[in-house]
């Protein structure tokens, strides 16, 4: 009693820093907003503490609707192009690359060393009018007129699969990368083409990955904030743009708050359906 | 052990001094309208430690400071913002025997509608709002903010990513008046810029003015400032006040209640409308001084540039905007329904 008791502290103390590092950096900056999603607003753009649905009822409106449905698209299809790009390199890095697979593994991170907003920089001058991509093809004579990238919806996507491709890779890789090999010895001996022992064998296995690859590239997709406006003229706004449009355009605190409450609670939504398709995968897999 | 004390006591000694000493001064200003070469040369000359940030606009500021917590001693407020920070209550009285050189203000600017008595902020420097283009691109000198509508540019014009800017252009196309309060002036301003769209290339605020001389953008809607300092490398872009009028802005100094440091921040403002201060202020910035003994005092391709001094029958008929009060809400919905729109 008094030993389970004891152990009980211990594990309190030795949780505490990272309990209270969680408290204060996460939970609280949390309270607030939500705390003032429900705060009056003033035309002067200070915020009163108080309560009321003013904020969200104002978010439902004709006017932000199309921002949630081009966030969700975006997001959408950003998971799908990270996923079509990156699971060929995961499945590459995991089962084909052999010994220089850590290498592979290392150089898809080292660019994370540079800070992103440089990097984004860094693809606007390739993809300028006098870009690095523009001035090749108008030399090799593919093309007589520089073509048109930046401020478009393509040049977007690019900026989000840069963005986001390592961390559709990694979990991806992490799931073929712990693949029982024998499982494809025994589907090869049994007769199955290769065709046929990916899609039966490989692909199913590697599912964890790629839904945990989903989660990390639709939630945070849909906050993004630079990428539209660096490398989409931000002529097409995402809810991490109109956050920050209420924000600091409109001084409208409590309605940037509602935002980001609504954000917060469909990215906890999306979670909370990860979870239990991922459960029920496992459930059926044992 | 004694030289471990010594050590001990002299590094106590150095920190009580610094601290003591320490006098400081934060400034907020608008991104290439103080140039750091200033603020330096006033932190030499006063031994005040200087924190300088920048914004790129009015309504930035104004969120950080309306949020509370600022830590700021001098902010750059444009005209209409001067009134609004005001109302809320979030700037200090000032105190016009602190600035002696305050004397120096040209006559335009002695006297300001929208801050009379000069009582919350003193002019620094003037412009406009209008439009630049690059002659490489544009061959025909455009005079009307129509140009920012010309199919035959598309996806190389990009407007001011500002609210109240844009709406300049949205409004005084339509032939209305920048800052306008009817809703139905600016509903139709709002279809207009939406409209834009599909020819822009997108919005910016920021680097516009390397986007013309780069030749990514072919015209731009822009300040006076920006694109007069991208002048310099580039003289194939040009800076238009266009027909419809553009507008004029006042960028001047404030204090904001919260500040610390209201003495050094006095000393700042004092400084800078020193007759050589401003000329320099001016000259770096390419932006337009109100100190007239200033003006005397920059190099003639400065002072005579028609980007940063326009020629007086253009000015008469540039809006001035003011705190649109309540109708600030009408413009915020038709912007978001501008940025939202496909």
């Amino acid at each position: 009693m008094i030993a389970a008791r004891r152990g009980n502290l211990v594990t309190l103390a030795l949780l505490a820093p990272s309990l209270l590092s969680a408290i204060l950096l996460l939970v609280i900056p949390i309270l607030i907003v939500i705390a003032f999603s429900f705060a009056e607003q003033d035309t002067y753009g200070g915020a009163k503490f108080g309560f009321t649905l003013a904020s969200y009822r104002e978010l439902f409106q004709a006017i932000y609707l199309p921002i949630f449905l081009n966030s969700l698209q975006l997001a959408a299809v950003s998971t799908i192009v990270c996923l079509l790009v990156g699971y060929p390199i995961a499945y590459f890095i995991a089962l084909r690359a052999g010994r220089h697979a850590g290498l592979l593994l290392a150089l898809l991170l080292i660019p994370f060393w540079i800070d992103f907003i440089v990097r984004m920089s860094a693809w606007m001058v390739l993809l300028g009018r006098n870009g690095t991509i523009n001035s090749a093809l108008l030399g090799l004579g593919f093309i007589e007129q520089p073509i048109r990238m930046i401020g478009t919806y393509p040049a977007v996507l690019v900026g989000m699969l840069y963005a986001f491709l390592p961390t559709t890779v990694l979990p991806i890789h992490a799931a073929l990368n712990g693949l029982d090999k024998r499982l494809l010895e025994a589907a090869d001996d049994l007769g199955a083409t290769p065709l046929q022992s990916f899609w039966r064998v490989t692909f199913p296995l590697s599912l964890p990955g790629v839904m945990a690859a989903i989660l990390f590239v639709f939630v945070p997709a849909m906050g993004v904030y630079a990428i539209p406006v660096l490398l989409g003229g931000g002529k097409s706004i995402i809810l991490g743009n109109l956050i920050v449009q209420l924000f600091l355009d409109f001084r409208n605190m409590p309605l940037g708050a509602a935002v980001s409450v609504v954000l917060l609670v469909i990215s906890s939504g999306i979670i909370v359906c990860y979870m239990r398709v991922l459960r029920s995968v496992e459930e059926a897999r044992t | 052990m004694k030289n471990w004390r010594t050590l001990f006591a002299s590094v106590s000694l150095v920190a009580i001094a610094s601290g003591a000493s320490a006098a400081e001064l934060n400034i907020y200003a608008w991104s290439g309208e103080v140039p750091q070469e200033i603020v330096d040369d006033f932190a030499k000359e006063t031994g005040i430690t200087v924190t300088f940030d920048t914004y790129d606009s009015n309504e930035t500021m104004m969120a950080k400071l309306s949020a509370g917590a600022s830590g700021y001693d001098l902010i750059e407020p444009s005209q209409y913002t001067v009134q609004v920070l005001a109302k809320q209550g979030l700037l200090q009285e000032l105190d016009h025997a602190k600035i002696p050189n305050i004397g120096n203000l040209g006559a335009p600017f002695k006297e300001v509608s929208y801050d009379p008595g000069q009582k919350w902020s003193v002019p620094y420097i003037w412009g406009t709002t209008g439009f630049a283009y690059n002659e490489d691109c544009v061959k025909t000198p455009p005079t009307s903010w129509k140009a920012l509508w010309d199919p035959q540019y598309e996806g190389r014009i990009y407007m001011l990513d500002n609210m109240l800017a844009a709406y300049i252009a949205g409004l005084q196309v339509n032939g209305f008046d920048a800052g306008t309060t009817k809703p139905e002036e600016i509903e139709k301003a709002t279809q207009s810029l939406i409209e834009q769209k599909k020819v822009l290339g997108g919005y910016n605020s920021t680097n516009y003015g390397d986007l013309l001389a780069s030749g990514e953008a072919c015209i731009v809607q822009g300040w006076n400032g920006s694109i007069a300092q991208v002048m310099v490398t580039n003289p194939k872009v040009k800076y238009v006040i266009p027909d419809e009028g553009g507008s004029m802005w006042i960028d001047g100094f404030a204090i904001p209640t919260s500040a610390k440091n209201v003495e050094e921040a006095y000393k700042f403002i004092d400084y800078i409308m020193r007759p050589d201060v401003a000329a320099k202020a001016a000259d770096l910035s390419k932006s337009a001084t109100v100190i007239d003994k200033a003006k005397a005092l920059l190099p003639k391709e400065t002072a005579g540039n028609a980007a940063i001094y326009p020629p007086e029958d253009k000015l008469m008929k540039a809006d001035f905007i003011l705190d649109v009060g309540d109708a600030t809400k009408l413009y915020q919905d038709g912007w978001t329904k501008v940025k939202t729109a496909q």
